[in-house]
């Protein structure tokens, strides 16, 4: 009977054994696995991170361009403002009925000049040559109204005729 | 003139009032400024999704 029971508590022993290795097997099992979740998990925290910090950058950078964008728009709005302004201060009939011939001149030289810069804002250089009948298109007003006049070609103190 | 018509051939007169001449050069400077402004937003797209050569060589 006692070599039954021993027989039996070997096996209980034995089982335990198994049962305690088992289970110290599965937990390295488990641990590891872990380790490796941890690693993958500190891969993805740092892409995130990193994600994060880039996403940051291109706010700040998108920001500064945003504000540059809107200043330059404003900027375009100016030419129009100040036409506007000058428009309204000018009696441009007056000023016709007054000295024709510098209002002429005057006319011209603005024309000539927004032409040219249309052209440098449509992607030309802006120097087209006056025509010939421009440059020689003399004004015999006084120099004070000369503020609208092409700045280097319309006026006939500089210009050369043909 | 004489030089005019030897450069464009006939001599032709177009007339407009004051307020007509105000309102196109007026027409003609919003013509401007879309144009500056259409080319600036341009500029700022091409910015904005330009690759930051920094950053991405870092990744």
């Amino acid at each position: 009977m006692f070599s039954g029971l021993k027989i039996a508590l070997v096996f209980v022993v034995l089982a335990a054994a198994g049962g305690g290795l088992f289970y110290v097997k599965q937990l390295q099992s488990n641990l590891e696995i872990a380790r490796l979740n941890n690693a993958k998990l500190e891969t993805a925290v740092e892409t995130s991170e990193k994600s994060i910090a880039l996403l940051k950058e291109d706010n700040l950078r998108l920001n500064a361009l945003s504000d540059q964008l809107q200043a330059d728009l404003q900027k375009a709005e100016e030419y129009g403002d100040n036409l506007r302004n000058r428009l309204r201060e000018l009696d441009l009939v007056q000023d016709a009925i007054r000295d024709s011939k510098d209002l002429e001149g005057r006319m011209n030289g603005a024309t000539a000049k927004l032409w040219r810069e249309l052209e440098a804002a449509t992607g030309g250089d802006g120097s087209t040559p006056l025509p010939n009948w421009l440059q020689s298109e003399t004004r015999s007003g006084d120099q004070d109204s000369n503020t609208d006049r092409e700045d280097n070609s319309t006026d006939s103190s500089s210009t050369k005729t043909n | 003139m004489k030089e005019f018509t030897a450069e464009h051939g006939e001599l032709a007169y177009v007339v407009l009032s004051m307020k007509d001449y105000e309102n196109l050069a007026i027409n003609i400077a919003d013509l401007r400024r879309y144009i500056e402004q259409q080319t600036e937003i341009i500029v700022y797209y091409e910015e904005a999704v330009k690759p930051d050569t920094d950053s991405t060589t870092d990744k």
